[in-house]
């Protein structure tokens, strides 16, 4: 809390990054403790809970192969369901790793560095769990690689103008930069982690993956440069993937889909969802192990007020929707619009309005924004509403051109089984990352405290010691 | 019924024993019925040895296995040359059929010895080429699973000359008994010879010939005015105007088929930019007909107002008519006042029909009409019966009865299924036990075979059309030669076969039957030649077989008087009860096409309702319109005569009020196995509710009386078109959200004045798209963004469809699950949006709910130019082809379903599971070899038949000499199948077509042109002729 900071609340000087007394040994302690820590019951437990549940989805999805798309509740209409509306919520939540990892880096906003590696391991479990669905939701499952551009004897490519496999494309690619990146940063930890292990096992598996990092200042400025053209190359993905995900409605006739605004609009939602799905995480886990001091209310209030920014441009979003509904002209799109509102999934839009631009205006009060209740609570709301959100869109789908081919979309059990399931898919990985990976970027954050920097023993004013901290990082 | 691959079939005894005399048969290596003799190209080629050695290996295969099953009669095909199978050849050959003695000529598609398919015959008269739904639907009743399999006798499973020799052996163990035959109202000429027979044989033998969807009255009618009883065969050639009186002549009443046809050619107006000489339809009525829903003016009135209606109209056009028993509301009397005068001015161009639901005087009062006016209407025996039989419900009381006393012995009962269709104080179920033997010629097991003691009947296969020989007269006499295309699949007889057999001749064959009684009516010279030709054209020559049409004058009412009837009330409603268009009177009931094709007017499937209007609906407290997830319907309790029925209850406009229309033919086990039919939704196969408890004989069309009940419960219906129980459904308050119109109409006026108003741009009748709407300016610049195809070379594809004469009897879509195997999905798979008809009949109500207007529009696959549905597929497995089709490409299919999301049509199938699945190797029989079967996870959709396109292409390039005439003909089975066809399709690229033509004319106009689709198919506006002077 800022009160056990040096710095008061009257200090026109930001807190700092880490609170508490640590120094480099207590850092390194305090997160590799998580990992050396004996197995504890809680997590076996929790593991236990995940991983029956991602059970749940591997069955799910076993049932699916066997029987058939039949089991979800698709109809003529409605060709896609919540197969897609999962898919582009895991990806929209895949979003805030990279963006806090590479985009903050770049902007050189060190707070970052306590939750980076969090969000990373978050982005990447989210678009693994969001990798499973285009896979499965085709009819015939065993086909599904025709969607890769596979050199064949029939030279039968795939169809480079279907904005399905311009996704693919653009996911793998994210994907692939995402977890370089986020291998990237884990280099040094991992040696840390070698450096310290106690059983052979855990020696050579970290030593396998720190690929022999001895932390020699030429390995520093290797490893800097490689972060740094990774955050470089991941931050225009940031904005693509979504976007290309955005296509596979806007690119469609439909009224509903067919919108320019869809592309900006999904890169804020998908921010959004996924920084709400940060909070989620990282509220309960800094308190269970203990990284109160890394992952400080100040990361909270900053997330929180990204979270204020992009529900406020969705809800944006929203409203022009409507607008251009109206001021095109286009009675299709009008309709579209009314029947979102109005229409049998009104309850859907009702969710989707009120959680995604409703609650998060509760941010504007600094009180709110560095309440953990708080926010906990909103960013599970904000949750909820970003997937209602993709499922408002996706059912647009039931009441298009013709009235008389008109229908409704219930999901079956099965449907919902898969969901669940995918949810447990998260954080059986996640769990996973807890407790074998450093959950905090171990050097990075000693790069941001005031020991880092070299004037820090008394040589400079605090606020000097605060803005060189990370720029001579390289001292060390 | 799970396949099961180690399952034999067999056709005899001798061959399923393997006896000598059957090894030695098939032992020859060239059958009598297969020729192989190719003709053999110039020199022998590679090709051609190839050619032999397959042709050589599938003749000595046939030798063993009876892989085709052609009759062993000489037959001959319809315009195929016979002297050779070759594989992937489909022959065609000209048979017949009928459906409640409602006779059309069919042409019979066989692949392989398989007939897959049936098209109307041109030449016949009940036909005119095509066929309805219900005939479309028969050819899957031949490989029904269900069916029986040997006559059951005592226990034993007899072959069928065994059958015949035990049915010879009872015939002649008759004497002396008193027999009597129950028979269905089949007008074959051989059945009344053989009856005849049979009456003559056993002495004091009584025929009873049932059908439970009537024409009593009209017989009854005729029998009074013109002292025998007739059948009206309407002109429809020159009308002008035609008042229907509760007559369903488009929906199956009397040859509906040829009606329709000669209806829409009054209605046509194509290209013409004259429309003045359309006809025009008033149809009366309670309930809702495919007649009434085609009708320009559709006036509704309760049951006993139609007659007080006629009456009306009657007294105005000097016809002496009784006083009336119930009043008509004033706008009735207006319009009868508007009828008349519209009826008098047509003069010989008038038409007025009768429908069977109405009462004897009705019909007495339409011939009395057509008569003063000089209406062109013919008089014709009715070929379904003996001349001094009983009417049908009499019959079935009087048989009853007989049994009942037990003044029956024997009791042959040569189809149907008398125990569910005979009218409830006629229950033969308890009677028919008291028979001392019963013979019963049965498709399958049913209610009747339920009810039979198994110890004293016998119970024989009864053969399909398909598989016999026989002979049925249409209506105007003209008779047709039922040609076989393929041996009985299981040890089934024919009805004539039967009797013979009966009648001691235990070998006859329904070949020498039916050729040999031609032989000695026709007399002996040039015979052959003569059936020959009979048979290749499928019709028989009049002047042997065709009735004189008697133009009769009737003798005024023949002492009809009106009927002593009262307006129904809320606590006296009227139940009327109208064959099922799908299921007709529940001998459909185990056919899973016409289950699953809707109700053209309700659009459910696989079930009935009692249907009630809005008002009763609401003031009995039914809901009107299933909620959006939930599609339990309310339930009815109705008591009729102490007699009740519980029913799902369904709010259908336009109907009387204080009326409940309750359809025949439901409630029956479906017996076949579908792998999804069963779901949470249904646990049961018996689907809908059979009404007959409340059917009594006296009133088997319309009751009076009846106290209707909401209750407890809701029952599933799986209707298609969802969310559109009334009208063209939006969100309240929202209802006026301007979209361009989806159906496009005018009157014969508004055509005169603004010809060109469904054109793009405009979406309203007669007016101009407001400002605000701009978008939907289609610009004629407008290109795909992917760059035009060059669709100047070769043919180009295309398709009319003329809403003016479609009238929604759903032919197309069958002819279309027929013709490109299509899987039957299931009730359950129905309410989850699953169909996969790939061709839908769109129903639009329009006006107030209490007597809305009516609009059919067939939608399949437009083959859009720039198709949405083409670029989003990730792994172009629907692609654009040269010849403007909109290719699917099965194999390469993975099953995004991304198409059928952007199909703004919303006409894309997909196969959510295997809908094959499990299904018995018979029902395989019945599929077209030249379409693929569809796996699960497989979008499908309309191909505008190109399996049908590429076999034109082909002979016509076999066949240069007529080249032109063989591309002309390219149909796809819609429109062949379209009873008006009102489907054109053609080369457009070939300005001579009837489809360019027709897409050049000023009514043409396309789907959702604002979308710079650019459809292949386009439609040709409504127009309505509407009386000017009508009463609003």
């Amino acid at each position: 809390m800022s009160d056990t900071s040096p710095h008061n609340k009257e200090s026109i000087f930001p807190p700092p990054f880490v609170a508490g007394k640590h120094d480099f040994h207590s850092i390194t302690e305090a997160i590799c403790g998580v990992v050396e820590k004996p197995l504890n019951i809680n997590w076996i437990l929790a593991l236990g809970v995940a991983g029956t549940v991602m059970a749940m989805l591997f069955a799910s999805i076993g049932y699916l192969f066997w029987e058939g798309t039949g089991i979800w509740g698709l109809n003529n209409p409605v060709g896609w369901g919540w197969a897609i509306v999962n898919f582009v919520f895991w990806v929209g939540i895949g979003h805030a790793g990279t963006l806090i990892s590479a985009v903050l880096f770049l902007f050189r906003q060190k707070w970052r560095t306590a939750i980076n590696r969090f969000a990373e391991a978050m982005t990447i479990f989210a678009v693994i769990c969001a990798l499973v669905f285009p896979g499965i939701h085709v009819g015939r499952v065993w086909a599904a690689y025709w969607m890769l551009p596979i050199p064949n004897q029939m030279a039968m490519w795939p169809n480079f103008r279907s904005p399905l496999l311009w996704d693919v494309f653009a996911v793998s690619t994210y994907f692939t930069v995402s977890l370089l990146f986020w291998y990237v940063g884990l280099v040094p930890d991992l040696a840390t982690l070698r450096d310290r292990a106690k059983s052979k096992l855990a020696f050579w598996g970290y030593g396998l993956f720190s690929l022999g990092w001895r932390g020699a200042n030429r390995h520093w400025q290797n490893y800097e440069r490689a972060y740094m053209l990774l955050a470089a190359l991941a931050t225009p993905l940031v904005l693509s993937v979504h976007t290309i995900v955005s296509f596979d409605f806007a690119v469609s006739v439909l009224p509903g889909w067919h919108t320019t605004i869809f592309p900006p609009y999904f890169v804020a939602g998908a921010i959004f969802s996924g920084f709400a799905m940060v909070l989620t995480l990282a509220v309960p886990s800094r308190k269970l192990f203990g990284l109160e001091d890394f992952i400080t209310i100040r990361h909270i209030e900053n997330m929180n007020k990204i979270i204020l920014v992009t529900g406020t441009l969705v809800g944006y979003a929203y409203a022009m929707e409507f607008f251009i509904a109206w001021y095109s002209g286009s009675p299709y799109e009008g309709f579209a619009f009314i029947n979102r509102a109005f229409g049998p999934y009104w309850w859907a839009y009702l969710a989707m309005v009120s959680c995604n631009v409703i609650s998060p205006q509760f941010f504007w009060s600094k009180k709110m924004r560095t309440n953990l209740t708080v926010t906990f609570i909103l960013s599970i709301f904000v949750n909820i509403g970003m997937w209602f959100e993709r499922f408002v869109i996706t059912m647009t789908l039931h009441r298009d051109f013709l009235p008389s081919s008109w229908d409704y979309y219930a999901p079956t059990v099965y449907d919902m089984s898969t969901f669940l399931g995918s949810f447990g898919l998260f954080f059986t990985l996640f769990i996973l990352f807890l407790k074998f990976l450093p959950a905090v970027a171990i050097s990075e954050v000693k790069g941001v405290m005031p020991q880092a920097d070299p004037h820090w023993e008394g040589y400079a004013h605090a606020h000097h010691a605060v803005s060189n901290a990370v720029s001579n990082k390289e001292a060390h | 019924m799970k396949s099961d691959t180690t399952r034999k079939y067999w056709r005899s005894f001798d061959e399923r024993n393997q006896t000598d005399a059957y090894k030695a048969e098939v032992s020859r290596e060239f059958q009598d019925e297969l020729d192989v003799s190719t003709p053999e190209p110039e020199g022998t080629s590679r090709r051609g040895f190839l050619g032999w050695v397959g042709a050589s290996l599938a003749a000595s295969g046939l030798a063993g296995c009876d892989a085709i099953r052609r009759p062993a009669e000489k037959i001959l095909p319809y315009s195929v040359a016979p002297e050779e199978i070759l594989p992937g050849i489909p022959q065609y050959y000209a048979s017949v059929t009928q459906v409640g003695g409602e006779v059309v000529g069919v042409l019979v598609e066989s692949h392989e010895g398989r007939p897959t398919k049936v098209e109307g015959n041109p030449l016949h008269r009940g036909s005119l080429g095509a066929l309805s739904a219900l005939h479309q639907s028969q050819v899957l009743d031949l490989y029904d699973p269900q069916r029986l399999r040997a006559t059951a006798a005592n226990g034993r499973a007899l072959s069928a000359a065994e059958a015949r020799a035990l049915l010879a052996e009872k015939g002649a163990a008759w004497a002396g008994k008193r027999v009597a035959f129950l028979a269905e109202g089949v007008p074959s000429p051989q059945l009344a010879r053989l009856r005849a027979a049979a009456l003559a044989r056993f002495a004091g033998a009584q025929w009873f010939t049932y059908e439970s969807v009537s024409d009593d009255h009209q017989r009854a009618a005729t029998q009074a005015v013109f002292g025998e009883a007739l059948r009206p065969v309407y002109g429809f050639a020159g009308a002008k105007t035609i008042l229907s009186l509760d007559a369903d002549f488009l929906g199956g009443e009397g040859p509906a088929v040829a009606a329709a046809r000669q209806w829409a050619d009054t209605r046509r107006v194509g290209a013409n930019k004259d429309a003045s000489a359309l006809s025009r339809l008033y149809a009366v009525e309670a309930s809702f007909s495919l007649t009434g829903s085609n009708a320009d003016h559709r006036v509704r009135a309760s049951h006993a107002q139609v007659e007080a209606f006629a009456i009306a109209v009657a007294g105005q056009l000097g016809v002496s008519a009784p006083a009336a028993s119930v009043v008509l509301e004033d706008r009735q009397v207006k319009a009868a006042a508007a009828v008349a005068a519209d009826l008098r001015a047509s003069g010989a161009g008038a038409l007025v029909l009768a429908g069977r639901k109405q009462p004897p005087v009705v019909h007495a009062l339409a011939a009395a009409m057509n008569a003063a006016l000089g209406a062109s209407v013919r008089y014709y025996p009715d070929a379904r019966r003996a001349p001094d039989a009983l009417g049908d419900m009499a019959a079935a009381k009087a048989l009853v009865a007989a049994l009942s006393a037990g003044e029956v012995d024997v009791l042959v009962i040569l189809g149907g299924n008398p125990a569910y269709t005979f009218p409830a104080d006629a229950k033969l179920a308890d009677a028919v036990k008291k028979a001392g033997e019963v013979v019963y010629l049965a498709d399958m097991t049913n209610e009747t075979t339920a009810a039979l003691d198994a110890a004293k009947a016998v119970v024989v296969p009864r053969a399909h059309y398909l598989e016999a020989w026989g002979d049925l007269a249409h209506i105007d006499g003209q008779v047709a030669l039922q040609q076989p295309l393929i041996q009985p699949l299981h040890a089934a007889l024919s009805e004539l076969e039967l009797l013979a057999a009966l009648l001691g001749d235990k070998d006859a064959k329904g070949y020498d039957l039916v050729r040999g009684a031609w032989k000695d009516a026709t007399g002996a010279v040039g015979f052959h030649k003569r059936w020959r030709r009979w048979l290749h054209e499928g019709v028989v020559d009049d002047a042997h077989a065709a009735f004189a049409a008697s133009p009769k004058a009737p003798s005024g009412l023949g002492g009809l008087t009106a009927t002593a009837a009262a307006a129904p009330a809320a606590d006296k409603l009227d139940v009327l009860f109208v064959p099922s268009h799908n299921l007709f009177d529940g001998r459909f009931a185990n056919n899973s096409w016409q289950q699953e094709v809707p109700d053209p007017l309700t659009k459910i499937t696989w079930d009935n309702a009692a249907l009630l209007s809005p008002a009763t609906a609401k003031a009995l407290g039914v809901v009107e319109r299933p909620v959006d997830s939930d599609f339990a319907v309310d339930m009815v309790e109705v008591t009729l005569n102490g007699a009740t029925l519980k029913t799902a209850a369904w709010v259908m406009p336009g109907l009387a009020d204080n009326t409940v229309v309750l359809t025949l033919g439901y409630g029956r086990e479906f017996k076949n196995y579908l792998p999804y039919q069963e779901g949470s939704y249904n646990d049961s196969t018996v689907y809908g509710f059979d009404v007959g408890p409340l059917r009594a004989s006296a009133a088997p069309f319309a009751a009076s009386g009846a106290k209707v009940t909401k209750v407890e419960g809701s029952y599933f219906i799986a209707a298609v078109q969802r969310y559109d129980n009334s009208r063209q459904h939006s969100i309240e308050g929202f209802e006026n959200m301007e979209r361009p119109k989806i159906v496009r109409e005018t009157t014969v006026a508004g055509y005169a004045e603004n010809p060109t108003f469904a054109k793009p741009g405009i979406i309203q009748h007669g007016a101009p798209m407001p400002d605000k709407t701009k978008f939907a300016v289609l610009h004629p610049e407008a290109k795909s963004i992917y760059g035009d195809f060059d669709y100047s070379q070769g043919h180009q594809w295309g398709m009319v469809i003329d809403l003016s004469t479609c009238t929604g009897c759903n032919a197309c879509m069958v002819a279309c699950v027929a013709e490109n195997n299509i899987p039957m999905v299931g009730k359950d798979q129905v309410r989850r949006g699953r169909e996969m008809h790939w061709i839908r009949m769109d129903r639009y109500f329009t006006g107030d709910d209490a007597n809305p207007e009516v609009v059919h529009q067939p939608i399949a696959c437009q083959q859009c130019e720039t198709a949405p549905c083409e670029n989003v597929c990730p792994v172009a497995a629907t692609v654009h082809s040269p010849e403007g089709l909109n290719d699917m490409v099965y194999n390469r299919c993975i099953g995004t379903r991304y198409c059928a999301n952007n199909c703004p049509l919303k006409v894309r199938r997909f196969n959510f599971y295997n809908y094959s699945k499990g299904q018995d190797e018979l029902i395989h029989m019945q599929r077209n070899p030249n379409v693929t079967v569809r796996f699960r996870g497989v979008m499908e959709k309309c191909t505008y038949c190109v399996q049908r396109i590429n076999k034109g292409k082909r002979n016509a390039a076999l066949n240069p000499e007529v080249k032109q005439q063989i591309i002309d003909r390219i149909t796809p089975a819609c429109a062949q199948g379209c009873p008006t066809k009102a489907i054109t399709f053609g080369d457009i690229n070939n300005p001579k077509s009837e489809v360019a033509q027709l897409k050049a004319a000023a009514l043409d106009y396309v789907l959702l042109s604002e979308l710079n689709l650019q459809s292949r198919t386009s439609f040709l506006a409504k127009v309505r002729n509407p009386n000017p002077s009508f009463p609003g």
